[in-house]
């Protein structure tokens, strides 16, 4: 009894073994203590449906013959041992062999004479099951008691460990969820900055417009020059919201993801450009190695991807008549995975490293919108698409060399 | 009186010129569309005052300030900034960085007609700089 008491005091201080060795250790103590030859442990699920079997006790192992052996029972159809689940109580057979009840066991399983489990409550649910066989005398409630005992102590520590894992779970949780918090409050920071500006002008332009040609009329003059521009600030007012509204979908809802091939792709966006009008020279450059072409994601979404990569490659050149855009996929074996970037390389004016990081910003341009029009809102979109992705993209360029926009995305 | 004008945008550019001719002010204005055309100019030309827009291509507003208030000889002419942001913490920043004004342009032409012939006319009176 009194060793007894020592192993108990001796479990409660094993707060820094691992689960097996808790686990291990009092399934060895419930099988000597009550002058058992085998001994098992089993969790139950949820809804005390399934027996899930953890461990055998050493004993148990050395004599059982078994092949292929079953770690998962279901309550409602498995033997006698499921009696403690069924009428939630312990259960002490003493004639195992006889007992009408019994189910039999597979080949090579110990021969079982005399049997005791326990189940272990939390929360009125049953979580676990302790058993114990074949004492050479009959059991009896002392034994009961003693592996009541050790299954309690074992069981609180596996609670310990599973609220912490629980608690550190949540804790990521929390910091990735205010990680994303924090970078939607910038979002929107930097919304209420560039609406103030960029949304406000097209509307004060038309207003202007709108009293220059009312003055103007009354003086005789002729105002087809700020209809024109009137007309313009409209259209580009729509652009600005149209694109911010596409801005503002991607990420809100949850996009159905398919795989889809890059390749068909950037021909179907090569295609859809050429029939709007658009003239420019489309070559994809695919590596005989690169197996990677077929991406999980929405189709709309890589869609926009390259749609605004191949256009803001033509509507910046500066050479009109040559315009080339080179698709590449570049793979490679990084740790064992399959890592494929990809590349929409243009010969156009190239990109001063010094705006690198500003392209990807929300209504950011680099000319004015009266010689390029553009809503400062492509690259942003490209970029949130890929980011929402679990991807990252980027620019090589200098003056004059061109441009290469990098991508990946993570599959 | 000449005046700088860094203005992206040809309508904003075109309300300013409609503002001074129907004010009746005769002043030459200097009009750039960026930071490095406005550099560019004031390597030889030195304006009595520069009329800032903050949302620029390239380099916004703040940048040219940051910038020119760092060129000994050229941080002593007053900016005005001339904006559609009325947001509290830009019209901060932009004190922050030594302004001498600050304008939101709205929708009241009128308003901004009396805004502008106020601003120039103190300017004309300062001696100096």
């Amino acid at each position: 009894m009194e060793s007894l008491i020592r192993d108990l005091a001796k479990l409660s201080e094993m707060s820094e073994s691992t689960l097996r060795e808790i686990t291990d250790f009092a399934l060895e103590k419930a099988v000597h203590y009550t002058n058992s030859k085998v001994g098992y442990l089993a969790f139950l699920n949820s809804d005390e449906s399934i027996l899930t079997m953890h461990s055998w006790s050493k004993t148990a192992m050395k004599i059982c013959a078994i092949e292929n052996m079953t770690y998962t029972y279901p309550v409602a159809t498995t033997g006698l041992w499921g009696d403690a689940v069924r009428k939630r109580h312990f259960q002490i057979h003493n004639d195992y062999a006889s007992d009408p009840a019994k189910k039999g066991y597979p080949t090579g399983h110990v021969e079982i004479r005399r049997h005791a489990n326990v189940p272990i409550f939390f929360e009125n649910k049953i979580v676990a099951l302790i058993g114990v066989g074949n004492k050479d005398e009959d059991y009896d409630e002392m034994d009961i008691t003693k592996l009541t005992l050790l299954i309690e102590g074992m069981w609180r520590h596996i609670q310990i460990k599973n609220n912490k894992v629980r608690l550190e779970e949540l804790v990521a949780e929390l910091e990735s969820k205010n990680r994303l918090l924090a970078k939607s409050n910038e979002e929107l920071m930097h919304f209420a900055f560039v609406a103030s500006h960029d949304l406000k002008a097209p509307l004060r332009a038309i207003h202007n417009l709108a009293t220059w040609i009312d003055e103007d009329l009354k003086d005789g003059k002729d105002v087809s020059g700020h209809i024109k521009l009137l007309n313009q600030r409209v259209m580009r007012m729509d652009s600005l919201t149209s694109a911010l509204l596409e801005y503002s979908r991607i990420g809100r809802k949850h996009t159905e993801k398919e795989e889809v091939d890059i390749i068909e792709i950037v021909k179907e966006v090569e295609s859809d450009l050429k029939i709007s009008g658009s003239q420019f020279k489309l070559t994809i450059y695919k590596n005989p190695h690169c197996h990677g072409t077929r991406l999980k994601i929405n189709k709309t979404r890589i869609y926009q991807v390259f749609s605004n990569l191949i256009c803001n490659a033509i509507k910046h050149h500066h050479n009109p008549s040559d315009i080339q855009v080179d698709i590449s996929c570049h793979c490679s074996i990084e740790s064992g995975v399959l890592k494929c970037k990809f590349c929409v390389a243009d010969n156009g004016p190239g990109i001063d490293p010094k705006f690198h990081e500003k392209i990807f910003q929300i209504f950011q341009t680099l000319k004015p919108r009266d010689e390029v029009e553009g809503t400062g809102i492509g690259l942003s979109l490209v970029k949130k698409i890929i980011e929402e992705n679990g991807g990252k993209i980027w620019v090589e360029s200098e003056i004059g060399k061109g441009s290469k926009f990098w991508f990946y995305i993570d599959r | 009186m000449n005046l700088l004008l860094i203005e992206d945008d040809d309508i904003d550019s075109q309300i300013f010129e409609r503002t001074l001719k129907n004010l009746k002010i005769n002043c030459e204005v200097l009009r750039v569309k960026g930071c490095d055309e406005a550099f560019a100019i004031l390597n030889s030309a030195r304006p009595k005052i520069i009329l800032l827009d903050m949302n620029l291509p390239k380099c916004n507003g703040i940048d040219f300030l940051k910038k020119i208030k760092e060129i000994e000889n050229l941080k002593t002419i007053p900016v005005v900034i001339l904006t559609t942001s009325d947001d509290k913490e830009d019209i901060d920043k932009a004190y922050k960085n030594h302004i001498a004004g600050y304008f939101t342009k709205t929708f009241d032409n009128q308003q901004f007609e009396k805004k502008i012939s106020v601003l120039l006319e103190y300017w004309s009176l300062c001696e100096g700089n």
